[in-house]
């Protein structure tokens, strides 16, 4: 988000936040609901998801703690995908009425709620391109990348080390291909020493090879609003 | 019904340890089909394969085999 003064951060905290806790694999908010509320993500992961008429799921964006991943109901008020937990979740709910009311009176937080739905146009905008130009094996160093530096923000993450809490289906379900195509990437990316995924965890082998194989540029993440 | 993908590119294997639920033999069929042209997309690309295998077993019996292979004639 942008800089937000101390003022700015104190009157945040006043918001009326009701805390509810998810369990894995739960819709939040789903294509066609009309919510009365916005979400913060305290904890866990949460994906965004449209589903085709016959049944073909596609991730459209994955989220992680501090997120707000249905912001744009404030504004679009019929849910045009659904939200859903991947984990247990942990979700911060304000209602859109207190964040209306918030907004106008708060022009440098009304700023950086509008910079964080531009990022996460940006965001977008990779994962087009990621899906209909790189090869599986880039496309998915790509997306453990993008989900390593997000989660670096948010402390989550342990020198090499961290948690991805998806299944190859759900890798899959995130890169427009099926899990078959998954485990054939991730045992080849184990094979090359670039990274290993078991058990909802990222172990990377060698950084050099990953930032090879990722072809990343942070520069999409926006994440120092200063520059 | 649990089914397992095993892939074979070339000589080189994928051993498909987990396996996947199916109800019915045209969904597999359909899996199949798709996991093959992704994975000789990307094979075939790159040049590290010219044939792509997918044998699909159940219980250790072969339930079908997707095979797709590159030729160019130049």
């Amino acid at each position: 988000m942008s800089a937000l003064d101390g003022a700015d951060v104190d009157a945040m905290q006043s918001l009326p936040v009701m805390v509810r806790h998810y369990r894995a694999n739960q819709p939040i908010v789903r294509e066609g609901d009309r919510p009365r509320e916005c979400c913060v993500l305290v904890d866990g992961f949460c994906v965004r998801a449209k589903t085709t008429s016959d049944g073909r799921r596609q991730i459209l964006s994955i989220h992680i703690a501090g997120d707000i991943p249905d912001l744009q109901s404030l504004h679009l008020h019929v849910m045009d995908h659904d939200l859903v937990t991947l984990t247990e979740c942990t979700l911060g709910f304000i209602s859109h009425v207190a964040l209306r009311e918030f907004t106008r009176r708060r022009p440098s937080v009304a700023e950086a709620l509008w910079r964080d739905t531009l990022v996460d146009a940006a965001i977008f905008r990779e994962w087009i391109v990621n899906v209909g130009q790189r090869s599986g094996l880039n496309r998915l160093a790509h997306l453990v990348m993008e989900l390593r530096e997000r989660l670096r923000v948010v402390g989550r993450v342990g020198g090499s080390e961290f948690e991805l809490p998806l299944t190859q289906e759900q890798l899959g379900e995130a890169m427009g291909i099926t899990s078959i195509h998954v485990n054939r990437i991730l045992k080849q990316l184990y094979n090359l020493g670039v990274l290993k995924f078991q058990r909802g965890r990222i172990t990377i082998l060698d950084e050099a090879k990953f930032n090879d194989v990722a072809d990343f540029d942070l520069l999409y993440l926006h994440l120092d609003p200063e520059l | 019904m649990l089914y397992h993908f095993h892939i074979a590119e070339d000589g080189r294997f994928v051993e498909d340890d987990e396996g996947q639920e199916f109800l019915d033999q045209n969904q597999v069929r359909n899996e199949a089909i798709e996991a093959c042209i992704s994975i000789a997309k990307d094979a075939f690309t790159k040049g590290s394969a010219r044939r792509v295998e997918i044998d699909v077993r159940s219980e250790s019996i072969s339930v079908l085999k997707v095979v797709i292979s590159l030729t160019i004639e130049e």
